[in-house]
């Protein structure tokens, strides 16, 4: 461990690399060079790193890896629904219900679905009363009242061609760029 | 990856949308070989475990509480994998002790096909690299390579910030010195 002339140590200035120099090393020139020194030798070494990674098949790795999960039991509910055009019963899948849900929400310039889950709430067969749990995010120029209403109308048309209901929840969750959940609404629809 | 796609291919994924978590793997794989690399001198061990952890991450999803910290929880999970991997491999010679694995380094002795890809400058940064002990390797790869924070890279090797910051002290000096 190399002592600097000022009496601090280079592991001294390696235990802040990341952080901002303090008043100390603003105003002392061998710390100044020390950390310079130390910045450069790490990104020299970080970059060789990042550069020297074997070739990988990424195409292939992600097919074998799909593959595998493939045979793997669907993790989605099946329910009893009423055909809303037949008026039959059958079961649907939550996954066929997200993918329509999905399916609205593409065409939306203002909000993108992180996530959702559907779920029948009512015990009757075939079930009547639907949850909606909607995780988005909004574009900045909208606004979540805007949202809040666009939200529970992309969830109906979605699901009113395919299941009857009678009852709709939506829990709208508005999240951040990274996900972060900022506000929960509960909205409710009557068919 | 930008933040808003990743949060879309994660919710999508929980979703049970394998197009989506293709698009994960795809994405995030190259940082989590690299970081399984960390535990092993072989990429064909790293490459093995990466594709052990999509398969348990796949499995998991459920229990991912927070998706906006799903790096963190992919990366923790292949941490325990290779551990498990190591200790079982271990464990058909002697028995082994976790602490004394956080501070072994990599063997010495590459496997021909690493050797033939590692040359020059390149090889001596990962035989750096490979010298240092296993928890200041991990976190070194973690936050230096991986851009993790301090916090992200405390979760996944499941120690306080404050160590992550001695270790990648300790990691930085030893790279340091072996450099000058």
């Amino acid at each position: 461990m190399t002592t600097l002339p000022c009496g601090r140590s280079t592991q001294d200035v390696l235990l802040n690399l990341d952080e901002p120099a303090d008043l100390h090393e603003l105003q002392c020139r061998w710390c100044h060079a020390e950390r310079q020194r130390l910045k450069d030798q790490n990104g020299f070494i970080t970059q060789l790193l990042q550069t020297s990674m074997p070739e990988h098949q990424s195409e292939a790795f992600s097919q074998g890896i799909l593959g595998k999960i493939a045979g793997f039991v669907p993790r989605q509910r099946v329910w009893d629904v009423q055909d809303s055009a037949t008026g039959q019963p059958q079961r649907m899948s939550s996954l066929d219900l997200i993918k329509a849900i999905r399916a609205v929400f593409a065409s939306s310039s203002t909000a993108q679905l992180n996530f959702t889950e559907f779920k029948a709430t009512d015990t009757a067969i075939p079930h009547l009363a639907w949850k909606a749990q909607c995780h988005v995010s909004m574009a900045e120029d909208s606004s979540v009242q805007v949202i809040e209403q666009q939200v529970l109308d992309y969830v109906s048309q979605a699901i009113s061609p395919l299941i009857s209901w009678n009852e709709l929840v939506v829990d709208l969750v508005i999240e951040d760029l990274h996900g972060h959940a900022i506000e929960s609404i509960t909205l409710r629809g009557e068919n | 990856m930008d933040p808003t796609r990743l949060a879309l291919l994660v919710g999508r994924s929980m979703e049970s949308d394998p197009e989506a978590f293709g698009e994960l793997v795809s994405g995030m794989t190259p940082g989590l070989r690299q970081y399984c690399k960390t535990f092993f001198s072989s990429w064909h061990d790293a490459e093995d475990a990466a594709q052990d952890t999509w398969i348990r991450a796949w499995q998991s999803l459920d229990s991912l509480r927070e998706r906006a910290a799903f790096k963190t929880w992919l990366y923790r999970l292949a941490r325990n994998i290779c551990l498990d991997r190591i200790r079982q491999r271990a464990n058909d010679q002697q028995p082994v002790d976790g602490e004394a694995l956080e501070r072994t380094p990599v063997a010495e002795r590459e496997l021909p096909e690493n050797i033939a890809v590692q040359r020059g400058e390149i090889a001596d940064a990962w035989e750096i690299i490979n010298s240092l002990p296993s928890a200041l390797r991990q976190t070194f790869v973690l936050v230096a390579l991986q851009e993790m924070s301090y916090k992200e890279a405390a979760l996944v090797t499941n120690v306080s910030e404050s160590t992550v910051r001695g270790r990648l002290a300790r990691a930085r000096n030893a790279i340091s010195e072996a450099v000058s």
